[in-house]
């Protein structure tokens, strides 16, 4: 489709219309629009159809002397409105089209104007009293009609049909939404770890001390191990690799009479410490 | 020299995966590391010098144990 078959449409339609006249005056009008439009074709062509289309009928009222409120600015908007949701135009035509309109629109604001200011009376000298009730017969009305070029859409009461597809609308956007939640966390999950979160989490030092102050809390005599053993994985390995600490440094005695399963016993050593754990701090350190 | 905690927790979960179908011996004392192990071997020097061995196996399994026994405790 080119410029050429949007102008020939514009030609069919106006046959049809001027085909369809039931008066002289209205035959005689849109045949004047034919020959003003077949005098345009030769003129300069936008290349979007819809572009020259509209333009074509622009220059109708601006070139050609066409009566402004013969075009409906709010169908050009409508039209044109199309073409910028489908993100399928030319920002310059579009300026020049906006011209254009912006033109026609004042065109239509100055003959409205001119239709509805009154008539100009004669200044009479001798006034009387009964000039202003004289005169009250002969104020004008404005013959401004508002018609759909700029008459909003009435508000109108909702269908059943379009509640429930708004319903529908919304239930779907709910579930996107619980969707889009959904994989954000799932990513979030498989993000690593960051360094700074885990770094200083191991504090062997003061699980050791922890450990054995929970120790002598249970006084002197073998302990099991198992009784220092909570539901906590973690406070349980604390509670494993204090207690070889701490025998290593000479404070518990630790045995364990069946290996692998038998029960492991440790016991606070009251004589013969070797050492203190603050001397050997600079022993417990973790190693891969 | 040793392993931040990020890096030893994903050497750990590799030995894992790999213990499927192997066997493996991993020294260290970083506790996320014995969090995934199945057994742990406990080796200390007390100040005799003569070395302590303990095992303690499936630790995992113990702290289960630990929790139902509270749970059962707090049942009753």
């Amino acid at each position: 489709m080119d410029g050429n078959i949007r102008i020939e449409d514009l030609e069919q339609h106006l046959l049809f219309h001027k085909a369809m006249s039931e008066n002289t005056e209205t035959y005689q009008r849109i045949g004047g629009y034919m020959d003003i439009l077949s005098k345009a074709e030769s003129g300069e062509k936008l290349p979007d159809p819809v572009d020259e289309a509209i333009r074509s009928v622009f220059s109708l009222v601006l070139e050609n002397g066409i009566d402004p409120w013969e075009i409906d600015l709010s169908e050009f908007v409508r039209l044109y409105n199309n073409k910028v949701v489908a993100d399928a135009f030319d920002m310059i035509v579009a300026g020049k089209l906006m011209l254009m309109a912006w033109k026609i629109l004042r065109m239509q604001s100055d003959s409205t104007r001119v239709r509805s200011e009154p008539p100009v009376q004669d200044f009479e000298m001798d006034i009387d009293d009964s000039f202003f009730y004289e005169n009250e017969d002969d104020m004008v009305v404005p013959e401004v009609v508002l018609t759909g070029a700029f008459q909003k859409e009435p508000m109108r009461p909702v269908t059943m049909y379009e509640l429930i597809d708004a319903f529908e609308e919304a239930r779907e956007e709910i579930e996107v939404q619980q969707e889009r939640e959904r994989v954000r966390r799932e990513l979030k999950a498989k993000e690593p770890s960051k360094f700074d979160n885990k770094a200083h989490e191991e504090d062997d030092r003061r699980d050791v001390e922890e450990v054995w102050e929970r120790i002598q809390k249970l006084g002197m005599g073998q302990i099991c191990i198992e009784d220092l053993y909570t539901n906590d994985l973690k406070e349980n390995l604390k509670t494993f690799v204090s207690v070889l600490h701490l025998v290593r440094v000479g404070r518990l005695d630790v045995w364990q009479e069946t290996l692998p399963y038998g029960d492991i016993f440790v016991e606070i050593i009251t004589e013969g410490a070797s050492g203190t754990i603050e001397d050997n701090t600079g022993r417990i350190e973790a190693v891969m | 020299m040793f392993l931040d905690s990020v890096n030893s927790e994903m050497v750990a979960q590799r030995v894992k995966e790999s213990s499927q179908k192997a066997q493996f011996i991993q020294v260290s004392l970083r506790k996320v590391a014995l969090a995934v192990a199945d057994q742990l071997i406990g080796v200390t020097r007390p100040p005799t010098g003569i070395s302590k061995i303990i095992i303690q196996p499936d630790l995992a399994e113990v702290s289960r144990y630990e929790e139902e026994a509270v749970n059962d405790k707090e049942a009753i």
